[in-house]
């Protein structure tokens, strides 16, 4: 699943930390999303989406392996 | 997200250094053959075999606790201590204890496989033994290893 967390955090100015501690998880986690290593939960894809003032199907987007 | 079943982080430290010093103690007093006298007292037995002997049920008998005791020790406090959470427990650190104890189980039955295969009689036993603790040792190892990587990893 491809993100523009990198971007859209950029845009508000916020640091990987700083977004972490929005969200209530480390800065690793972040980290590891946006480095498209760990898919996070709905509930998490919400939170970010909310405090990065975006569409959650805009800060997240399918790929084809996705659906294999 | 909520974590389940797992122990309060202030468990943490505490339980670390009892499960080091327990296992490295078991580890020291295995290779030098080492066993205090002083831990021989009498245990309730539901079942005791000795080698060559009738077996015992339900009956006082005098042994050795001191293996028993580190055991115990290794077993008790490496659960507190893998199970306890991190100082931030997410739903990512979740996930990666998860995949460290499926690797963990994988790992502990590939050995215990090559072991039924390659090891036979008596030192068999003594990998039954070890196999008691290793499937714990195995996660924790997987899971700080995880950890460290994760937190090593730069944006």
């Amino acid at each position: 699943m491809k993100n523009s967390i990198k971007i859209q955090r950029a845009i508000k100015g916020l640091t990987q930390a700083g977004l972490a501690e929005k969200v209530n998880v480390t800065r690793q986690t972040v980290n590891a999303i946006e480095l498209e290593k760990y898919s996070p939960s709905a509930v998490l894809a919400l939170k970010l989406a909310l405090v990065l003032d975006i569409k959650v199907d805009e800060l997240f987007q399918l790929e084809k392996r996705d659906w294999n | 997200m909520k974590s389940t079943y797992l122990l309060p982080y202030r468990f943490k430290k505490l339980s670390f250094i009892i499960f080091i010093t327990s296992l490295l103690t078991l580890i020291i007093s295995m290779m030098i053959d080492w066993t205090p006298n002083s831990f021989k007292v009498p245990v309730f037995a539901i079942i005791s075999q000795e080698i060559l002997q009738d077996s015992i049920y339900f009956e006082w008998i005098e042994s050795n606790v001191w293996y028993d005791l580190l055991c115990l020790l290794i077993i008790v406090f490496g659960i507190v201590f893998a199970f306890s959470e991190e100082k931030i427990e997410d739903e990512y650190i979740s996930n990666l204890r998860l995949r460290s104890l499926v690797k963990a189980v994988y790992c502990n039955y590939a050995i215990l496989i090559l072991a039924i295969i390659f090891i036979y009689n008596l030192s068999f036993f003594t990998v039954l033994l070890l196999n008691m603790l290793s499937t714990l040792l195995l996660f924790i190892l997987f899971f700080q290893k995880e950890l460290i990587l994760v937190r090593k990893r730069k944006s």
